[in-house]
């Protein structure tokens, strides 16, 4: 079953590959400037022995994962809190719907102004970021949580804390890990927006800045490759975790495998 | 995060009593220089490669940046101390009174054939008069690029509004040539080469020349606060440029060396690009001619006297 999905799955990027190749080489004119898939996978490759290219991928990932580290320790303990407490719930609810949908890349210009130190901004703007679907999934999570275990506890004498270490939370964390899913996806495009606003002394944005000046689409595109398989590997293991940790989750809403 | 930004603060301000501690007498030794990778900034590498920072107890670090604009806040919170900068860019900058900049060091010169408008080579259009009611491509507009193409548009009995100009990117610029989105193009090297060589692109205006000949390109800024604060540092750090620029030149070659290490031009792309001049100081006439160009078209509000960009004296 598997492996049929993996080839259906392989077919399908070979034959766009395929198609774009020959649409470059042969549908267009002969005067179209634009790197085929056949160069830019070559080139992409060559970049895995390109020391530049390295340390900037290392110093992006960096960034990403401390702004994803700190958004999951600020935001998960909120959504617990703002999901226990309907009354301060209540009270902050109109600022984060309005902080919520500010494209956080608008904010950059102003946290490059704010924050003097550069690896400290654009670790800020990822937190930003990625911050909000780690919020709403808690708080989301924190609402889902079957009232009847809560009541069966209570009724047996368990205070709030137990009813929240033994019910609310598993029952929450689910919904905390897709949140912090989706962020991993938001956080990197903050960090790699991030650099080509600002620039820096390296990273995946900073590489793309140098390409594009001497016109070199191809490492562009090669650059772009790779960010994109950086965030397809992120997201699958997130959902390989998502199912090793929480089967039952997915057994109870009928999520299929 | 209270607690973070509090020991932030202590490893910065830390990291700066270090910084004093360090060379004799100067306010500062290790210098953030924001650096387009585009060839006018090879003078800081070859200053890099022949340790005259170092002989000068400086330390640099380099970012790469788009343009000042992008870093602006950089700049004017004191994180960026110095930058690569288009003349163009300088002049707007204080023009809109975002920051004072002043010219640190001059870089480069404009050599005839260095940017150019080129259409595709199956093109009708074949003269600046030619160019009457079509669409130019510039990198940004109201810059540079739409300055010195409307000069000798006007040269050839057009108006500026007979054009009509948008932006894009240079990296994208080809692309847009091709597909016909755009019927010509305002190009600098590398992509003027590369126009002519992929594309067989024709010149239809040599615009750094003529009526634009010998404009200023690209410089070294600073902030004049920057400049006042440390008196010392700029006085070294601009010896060391000099030294470089010197070196620049004299002899291309050096120039051809540092491209590859800072930008993704390959080196035999380096060496076959026009170059404009790599004189010690700017023109002060040329400059000024260009802040006037500028403010004739109206894309500076007002008309800079550009001495007062110009340092009497660095340290």
């Amino acid at each position: 079953m598997i492996s049929a999905r993996i080839l259906r799955g392989v077919a399908g990027v070979a034959g766009f590959l395929i198609v774009g190749e020959l649409t470059i080489r042969f549908g267009l004119t002969d005067d179209v400037v634009f790197p085929p898939p056949s160069l830019v996978l070559w080139e992409a490759m060559g970049l895995l022995a390109d020391p530049v290219f390295l340390s900037g991928v290392a110093i992006t990932l960096t960034n990403w994962a401390l702004g994803l580290i700190a958004s999951v320790v600020i935001a998960v303990p909120l959504g617990v809190l703002l999901g226990s407490l309907a009354s301060v719930e209540r009270a902050t609810r109109p600022l984060l719907e309005f902080l919520r949908p500010i494209p956080s890349v608008a904010i950059i210009p102003l946290a490059i102004l704010l924050i003097p130190v550069d690896s400290m901004m654009k670790v800020s703007v990822i937190v930003y970021a990625s911050l909000w679907p780690v919020l709403i999934n808690t708080l989301y999570g924190m609402h889902d949580v079957d009232p009847l275990a809560k009541e069966s506890l209570r009724s047996f004498g368990f205070g709030a804390i137990d009813v929240l270490r033994r019910v609310s939370l598993p029952s929450a964390a689910p919904f905390m890990l897709t949140g912090v899913r989706i962020a991993a996806g938001i956080a990197l495009i903050l960090a790699v927006s991030a650099e080509l606003l600002a620039g820096g002394t390296g990273g995946i944005g900073v590489f793309v800045i140098q390409a594009g000046s001497g016109n070199r689409t191809d490492l562009i595109l090669a650059a772009t490759f790779w960010a994109g398989i950086i965030g397809m590997v992120a997201n699958s293991l997130l959902v390989l975790a998502e199912r090793r940790l929480f089967h039952w989750h997915q057994a109870r809403t009928g999520a299929t495998t | 995060m209270k607690r973070a930004a509090l020991a932030l603060v202590l490893l910065v301000s830390g990291v700066t009593a270090c910084g004093g501690d360090g060379g004799a007498a100067q306010e500062k030794t290790t210098l953030t220089v924001g650096v387009v990778p585009v060839p006018s900034s090879a003078p800081l590498f070859i200053a890099e490669k022949n340790g005259f920072f170092k002989a000068e107890g400086l330390t640099v670090k380099t970012e790469i940046i788009q343009a000042p604009q992008a870093v602006m806040p950089k700049i004017l919170n004191g994180s960026m101390d110095a930058f690569l900068t288009s003349y163009v860019s300088l002049l707007a900058i204080n023009d809109s009174g975002a920051a004072k900049l002043r010219l640190f060091q001059h870089v480069q010169t404009a050599a005839p054939g260095i940017a150019s408008v080129v259409v595709p080579k199956d093109s009708p259009i074949r003269t600046a008069a030619d160019l009457k009611g079509k669409t130019v491509g510039v990198n940004v507009l109201r810059a540079l690029g739409q300055t010195v193409t409307n000069a000798h548009l006007q040269q050839a009995g057009l108006k500026p509004d007979d054009v009509k100009f948008t932006a894009v990117p240079f990296a994208d610029q080809l692309t847009a040539l091709s597909t016909k989105k755009i019927d010509a193009a305002w190009l600098v090297e590398p992509f003027l080469t590369a126009a002519r060589k992929d594309l067989g692109a024709v010149e239809v205006i040599d615009t750094t020349s003529g009526p634009t000949a010998g404009l200023p390109l690209d410089a070294w800024g600073v902030s004049e606060e920057w400049l006042t604060k440390n008196p010392k540092t700029a006085a070294a750090f601009h010896r060391a440029l000099a030294k470089a620029q010197q070196i620049a030149s004299a002899d291309r070659n050096a120039i051809n060396a540092v491209i590859p290490t800072y930008t993704q031009i390959p080196a035999a792309a380096a060496s076959a690009m026009k170059l404009g001049e790599f004189s010690a100081e700017v023109d002060k006439a040329s400059f000024q001619k260009l802040a006037d160009l500028l403010h004739g078209y109206g894309y500076l509000k007002s008309k800079p006297d550009v001495t007062t960009m110009i340092p009497s004296k660095i340290g």
